[in-house]
């Protein structure tokens, strides 16, 4: 795993604790609300249409009564090598030296052809103009651009709240530390399931939590190098 | 060879009639066409002004129909390469009656086919983003994408169809721009470029068209692989082939001949060319048909083969879903008429009859645009985390664009063969005087040859 | 303004006789022309094209549509120079994919080209030297002639098969 930084720039990576995990979804409403995330109504999303940056996978195992039911939160793995990133013919998807899977809204011409090569399925297309039904439109966050029909959008790591602990650290003539930045998920989750910071900083909580006995990565056989770190003791 | 060439009043007649006298057919034709394509057109402004979610596609099936139909129409022009161009490389000179059939079709799928790349954007206004050319944003087109890959095939090849159409059509252009009047005299004089038939200009043209051929196989081969990478270059399970390359090409070339011999078995009857298009034509494209028949199931054997053999589970989805599963109905719709019938059809020769190949392409054409479908759809359908298996259903506008793209198709197809002969003239009579006994003419052509007129 | 004699025959034989008595009268190879409706493949004017470059300029066209596309793909993704998935900035397999189709797109442009300069096709006066009964299956012989007495004796070779001099 390429993790040392190449630069000095920050190495951002989610670690997200299973065994805390209750599935309460808390998470996909605060990423919601503070990304402007539009909701495509009843009809759209028994289509399949309705865009959840995070979203909590349920599996049941086992029969009736040794019935366990599993929650992961699945988002942007931000993958060092992201499958969906050279598929793209208009470059509207790249990969940031602070190792984040940029999508570039204003460039994206919607072929689609990222979300088929993604595959954590992370990815999502607007297939009308959004809109919020009142007072929801009176709640968007400013600092987050909305985006037109046609366009594909994911998770960024809330990169809006990324640059804003920068430019705070570099107003302080500091680098960024742990802590700085914390993702509107990361934040909201009740049971402190999720973390956030710079994987190549090695006294950082990720950094240190990559290095567990229980961590893991989705689908790490394909080769993406994802850098959403799961831990799960498993049973 | 030095007798009088076989110009004779005969040949030509008939072979301009389509354009002299098309007939109330052709107008029948072209008014349904036309509407058909209008209809689409209104589909498409709602489209345009909707938004992609006026179709069925969804997350995860991202693409469906519009793909189906992209792949299907490149995968359709095949048909004049290969008939086209490895047939006159080869000295096939029976292929001289059917050349020109082929190399329209290729010109008019192509057409078709690259109009999907732009409909099929979220913001389509932007198509033009994906063409390399200097611009104040200081941005390019991202050559490693497979759809960057697709601009430059499909637009080479495009241009390489129309030139290889257009250079064996200056001799019949000069031959119409000599016998017509008034407006559609200028559009023949300059489309002819001053053609005269001096020995030099034939060489030449001989030469060019020989080069082309040449040229254009291999570009043909590129194409469809080219198309078939937007799905193998991907890591989704059964898109994920090495094979999808030949496999691609190999179906392309099959439902291109396919679609060659409806359009020459409705070009026969309708303009009534049938001591042109012989029963010996409709036989030996029935033999190439069924030889690709075989191919197709090859690889489409191998292909289920090694992924069930496997056992990947990603892959298993997949499979399950196309072989027993939802999708199991059009899976067995498509072996039956891509594999089972035509097989029977054209494996004996009494059944190998004008009728029996038209049948047979009839059935393929529509099995291999379901076999489009099935590589498209069930894979996107179940991605890697079953928690975002999905379905697909197509709405009135997908459908309506697929109505659509067959009546163009017959709309430009009517057009070219009411301004331009659709046999070619100066080539078949070629034929008859080089090589008599190999162009297998009616007895009415050569006794054409014997009487000077 | 050289004069030009239009004669028209109705076989191939015929024509080739008459310029063969041509030649004989000292009319030079180069100002006749046989015009046809088919090509005329056994006729021995036939080896004495000159040899055409239609085979040598394609492969020239490829090497310059290949130029072109190397340097297209390859100094503008370093004009852009974003990473996606890990690949190098200059990616050669993807980018030789590229460079195939340009290759045959200059040998294609290149044919074109140089088999309607070669066939001197899309010049003017054209028609100065053309008789429509070409198209009717007949053979049409044009002679150049510039010197007057020159242009008797074509008169007379042709005989009843011209059709007009100007």
């Amino acid at each position: 795993m390429i993790e040392e930084a190449k630069t000095k720039k920050p190495q951002w990576a989610m670690v997200i604790d299973l065994d805390r995990c209750t599935g309460c979804e808390a998470c996909v409403v605060a990423c919601r609300v503070e990304n402007n995330i539009p909701t495509v109504g009843p009809e759209e999303a028994a289509k399949g249409r309705s865009i959840n940056w995070i979203r909590i996978e349920r599996y049941f195992e086992g029969e009736y009564p040794d019935v366990k039911v599993k929650f992961m939160p699945v988002l942007c793995q931000h993958c060092e090598e992201a499958p969906c990133e050279p598929v793209c013919p208009v470059y509207a998807t790249y990969h940031t030296e602070e190792g984040l899977n940029a999508q570039v809204y204003n460039r994206c011409i919607g072929t689609r052809y990222c979300a088929n090569n993604c595959p954590y399925t992370v990815r999502f297309f607007n297939f009308f103009d959004p809109k919020w039904d009142a007072p929801l439109d009176k709640a968007l966050n400013p600092e987050v651009s909305v985006r037109s029909r046609g366009v594909m959008e994911k998770c960024t790591f809330c990169i809006q709240r990324i640059r804003k602990g920068e430019e705070k650290a570099k107003d302080e003539g500091r680098e960024v530390r742990d802590g700085d930045v914390v993702p509107a998920c990361v934040q909201t989750c009740p049971t402190r399931a999720m973390y956030f910071g710079n994987i190549g900083d090695s006294e950082s909580e990720v950094s240190k939590l990559s290095k567990s006995n229980r961590a893991s990565r989705l689908l790490e056989e394909l080769g993406t190098k994802p850098r959403v770190i799961y831990l799960n003791k498993g049973d | 060879m030095l007798e009088k060439p076989p110009t004779n009043s005969k040949i030509n007649s008939d072979l301009l009639r389509p354009v002299n006298k098309p007939g109330r057919g052709w107008y029948a034709t072209v008014t349904v066409s036309g509407l058909v394509v209008l209809a689409a057109v209104v589909a498409l402004s709602y489209q345009f002004a909707r938004g992609l979610g006026v179709w069925g596609i969804n997350r995860p099936v991202f693409w469906a129909l519009d793909i189906t139909n992209f792949v299907f129409w490149i995968g359709i022009s095949h048909a004049g390469t290969l008939i086209s161009a490895i047939l006159r490389v080869t000295g096939a000179e029976w292929r001289r009656p059917v050349t020109r059939c082929a190399e329209a079709i290729t010109v008019f799928a192509l057409m078709i086919g690259a109009l999907f790349p732009i409909i099929h954007l979220g913001r389509p206004w932007f198509f033009y983003w994906m063409v390399p050319y200097p611009n104040e944003r200081g941005l390019w087109p991202n050559f490693r994408s497979p759809l960057a890959w697709d601009f430059f095939a499909i637009g080479t090849y495009l241009l390489g169809s129309i030139i290889y159409l257009y250079l064996p059509l200056i001799p019949d252009l000069a031959l119409l721009r000599d016998k017509s009047r008034g407006r559609w005299q200028r559009l023949y004089r300059t489309l002819s470029l001053g053609w005269r038939g001096t020995q030099l200009q034939w060489d030449r043209l001989e030469r060019a068209v020989r080069v082309m051929a040449v040229i254009i196989i291999p570009v043909a081969v590129s194409v469809h692989t080219i198309v078939s990478w937007d799905f193998a270059m991907t890591i989704r399970p059964m898109w994920h082939s090495t094979m999808f390359g030949p496999y691609f090409v190999a179906g392309a070339i099959f439902s291109g001949i396919a679609a060659l011999i409806l359009a020459m078995a409705v070009i026969r009857r309708v303009f009534h060319l049938e001591d042109y298009l012989r029963p010996v034509h409709f036989n030996n494209l029935g033999l190439l048909l069924l030889t690709m028949s075989m191919i197709w199931f090859y690889f489409t054997f191998g292909e289920y083969l090694t992924a069930w053999y496997g056992n990947e589970p990603g892959e298993m989805a997949v499979f399950r879903s196309k072989v027993s599963g939802v999708y199991s109905p059009f899976f067995w719709a498509t072996i039956c008429c891509c594999f089972v019938i035509p097989v029977v059809l054209l494996s004996f020769k009494r059944l190998r009859t004008i009728k029996g190949t038209t049948v047979a392409s009839i059935l393929v054409i529509v099995g291999m645009w379901f076999e489009r479908f099935l590589i498209i759809v069930p894979t996107l359908a179940q991605p890697r985390f079953a928690f975002n298996w999905g379905s697909y259903k197509p709405t009135w506008v997908e459908l309506t664009l697929t109505a659509g793209t067959f009546g163009y198709f017959v709309l430009l197809y009517s057009i070219f063969s009411r301004l331009f002969p659709i046999i070619a003239i100066w080539e078949y009579k070629e034929g008859l005087a080089i090589a008599p006994a190999q162009m297998e003419a009616s007895d009415a052509g050569r006794a054409a040859l014997a009487t000077a007129d | 303004m050289a004069a030009r004699i239009i004669a028209i025959f109705d076989t191939p034989l015929d024509a080739l006789a008459a310029s063969g008595k041509l030649r004989e009268a000292g009319v030079p190879r180069s100002a006749i022309t046989l015009m046809s409706s088919e090509p005329l493949h056994d006729e021995p004017f036939e080896s004495e094209h000159k040899k055409s470059h239609i085979g040598a300029l394609a492969i020239v066209g490829g090497f310059i549509g290949a130029a072109c596309a190397v340097l297209l793909t390859v100094l503008t993704s370093r004009r852009v120079d974003l990473v996606t998935g890990g690949m190098p900035i200059v990616t050669p397999w993807a980018f030789g994919i590229v460079v195939f189709e340009l290759t045959a797109l200059g040998a294609i442009l290149a044919t074109l080209g140089m088999m309607i300069y070669e066939a001197r096709l899309a010049r003017r006066g054209a028609s100065d030297e053309y008789d429509k009964a070409v198209s009717e299956g007949n053979v049409v012989l044009c002679v150049r002639c510039e010197d007057p007495s020159l242009q008797e004796t074509a008169q007379a070779a042709l005989g009843s098969n011209v059709r007009g001099s100007d």
